[in-house]
């Protein structure tokens, strides 16, 4: 399928060539198979949106399961409330959920990825360390947030607060795991090449390393959402997970699940930058499975 | 001939759940410069442990190696060592990983660059300068690491089973560029092989090693060079001296079981 199979003539013979006619077949077969999978998601999206409506105050309740139109004019309420449409309520506390996420995500992963690092290099320190942050690590850390607003209030530290703490474990361990699954091999070539500590760390231990940290930080961005939104819910005024708590609490089922809506938006926007980093870090991984039957 | 690798009284054990393993036991060896030394021997006779003690990866528990009159205590950068696995970063295309010495050693990039690319044509990998290790075939991984351990032109060469992954045909294959590539530079080479064939082909002195690293036999290789690597195993030369170095490994492969069932 690539330049590669092309030059490995002895696990190859199929790729030679021009596409036969039994391959051009496969692939409209896949193709076709392909769009039958979008229409039938579109068709399911729209399908249940129209149920809900047509259903809403006659077998469903609309006070407590809104309905798709009610959504759509809440959001536009709060979009155009009489400031300026940056400063309308759905921005302003969209950017201030996203600050708490993003400031959270950036203390969390750099000290896991420090302390990572550190403790990963330094085995014997991991191991006196280790039942404590075992402990630590075990503690659901929204228990931690009566603690955080008890020292820091209600603004947006606390909320970076317990979000970084999320995070930096989902780092920190998957960092220590990367340093320590270095392949022995590659770390002996690096030394008979001349190479010191230094070169080790940088050359073997880092690249090797990147994929279980790309791993954690897969897992810790959604998680960083969720700590910043919980946090507003137990304590403040302000984002995203205010908007959803104050909603409920004023019974706009419409206001509950516009703001849901901006979450989605958020969390996939958030995902969509990992899979990026993920696809700039891991080319030389591409295809790996693929060719996996022909090393021993 | 001087002597570069000097072996005395070598013993090397390992500690497993408790218990030391005797691998090598008071060896002695001297390796001519210039000389293509192919040592064979069963599985389990200790000739990777060796080959590791004189890289200077594993410290001796005992005795000493000396390459040209000095104790060996870390890797030397005159000395090139190709294990049996392969050790090519995953991370880094064809030709940034047979740049890596030379970039450990502080060779300014656009030299390491020509250099790279010199050795990548010498092993026949010109094209394939920009693929990873997993776009690779087994062969082409080979002569990768090739490429590599000579970039830095060492003048003494350790390889470990080089090609015992390799099919028969890409084996002889890379085996006669082996010999050609030797023949231009004259390093001296000690090889590690547990077969024969490969090994008479190869060497100017074959080696077989028994259990704790004795060795049982020694015979110089009498052929002449430059050899056929596709013909000569039907020299009359050549089948005699397979059936004495056949006898010895034998010998050999029974002391190893015999070590085995005693531990």
């Amino acid at each position: 399928m690539s330049l590669v199979d092309q030059f490995k003539p002895e696990t190859s013979q199929s790729a030679l060539v021009a596409p036969s006619a039994l391959v051009r077949q496969a692939r409209r077969r896949s193709q076709r198979q392909q769009w039958l999978i979008y229409g039938a998601r579109i068709l399911l999206v729209v399908g249940a949106l129209v149920f809900w409506q047509l259903a809403s105050g006659t077998i469903l309740d609309a006070s407590f399961l809104s309905n798709p139109l009610a959504i759509l004019h809440q959001t536009i309420t709060w979009l155009s409330d009489g400031s300026p449409w940056y400063e309308s309520t759905l921005i302003a506390n969209t950017v201030v959920t996203l600050e708490e996420t993003l400031l959270g995500l950036f203390f969390g992963i750099a000290s896991g990825l420090i302390l990572g690092f550190l403790f990963g290099l330094q085995p014997t320190l991991e191991r006196i360390f280790n039942p404590f942050i075992i402990a630590l690590n075990s503690i659901p850390k929204i228990a931690l947030a009566p603690l955080f607003i008890l020292w820091l209030g209600i603004e947006i530290p606390m909320k970076v607060v317990l979000a970084a703490v999320t995070v930096f474990f989902l780092i920190f361990l998957n960092t220590i795991n990367g340093v320590r699954n270095v392949d022995q091999h590659l770390v002996d070539a690096v030394r008979l090449m001349g190479g010191r500590q230094r070169d080790i760390v940088l050359k073997v231990i880092l690249p090797s390393a990147t994929g279980s940290v790309l791993t954690g930080l897969h897992v810790a961005i959604p998680y960083a959402l969720i700590g910043a939104i919980v946090a507003e819910q137990i304590g403040a005024n302000r984002g995203i997970g205010y908007l959803i708590q104050s909603s409920g609490e004023s019974f706009n089922a419409a206001g509950i699940f516009a703001a849901l809506l901006v979450l989605t938006v958020i969390a996939g926007l958030l995902n969509a930058v990992v899979n990026l980093i993920d696809r700039k870090t891991s080319h030389w991984k591409a295809g790996l499975k693929l060719h996996s039957s022909d090393q021993q | 001939m001087s002597t570069v690798i000097h072996i005395e009284q070598l013993s090397k054990s390992f500690v497993r759940n408790d218990q030391e393993i005797a691998v090598l036991r008071n060896m002695n060896l001297d390796i001519e410069s210039g000389s293509f030394v192919v040592i064979a021997g069963p599985s389990g006779c200790g000739k990777t442990t060796l080959l590791n003690i004189v890289a200077g990866l594993l410290p001796p528990s005992s005795g000493a190696v000396y390459y040209k009159g000095a104790p060996i205590s870390g890797p030397r950068l005159e000395v090139g060592y190709l294990t049996q696995k392969d050790t090519l970063m995953p991370w880094r295309s064809v030709e940034r990983n047979v740049e890596m010495p030379l970039e450990i050693r502080g060779v300014a990039a656009p030299e390491r660059r020509r250099r790279a690319a010199e050795f990548i044509r010498l092993v026949g990998l010109a094209g394939f300068e920009k693929l990873y290790p997993h776009e690779l075939s087994g062969g082409m991984l080979r002569r990768a690491s090739l490429a590599r351990m000579l970039v830095t032109m060492p003048e003494t060469l350790l390889l470990d089973e080089p090609f015992a992954a390799l099919d028969a045909q890409l084996r002889l294959e890379l085996q006669n560029e082996l010999l050609s590539l030797w023949s231009r530079q004259r390093s001296s080479v000690l090889f590690v092989t547990h077969d024969l064939e490969e090994a008479i082909l190869l060497g100017d002195r074959v080696l077989v090693l028994g259990a704790g690293g004795r060795i049982i036999a020694d015979e110089p290789v009498t052929l002449p060079r430059p050899r056929d690597v596709f013909h000569i195993r039907f020299r009359p030369e050549f089948t005699s001296l397979h059936r004495r170095l056949w006898d010895a490994l034998m010998e050999s492969r029974s002391q190893v079981q015999r070590q085995e069932v005693k531990l």
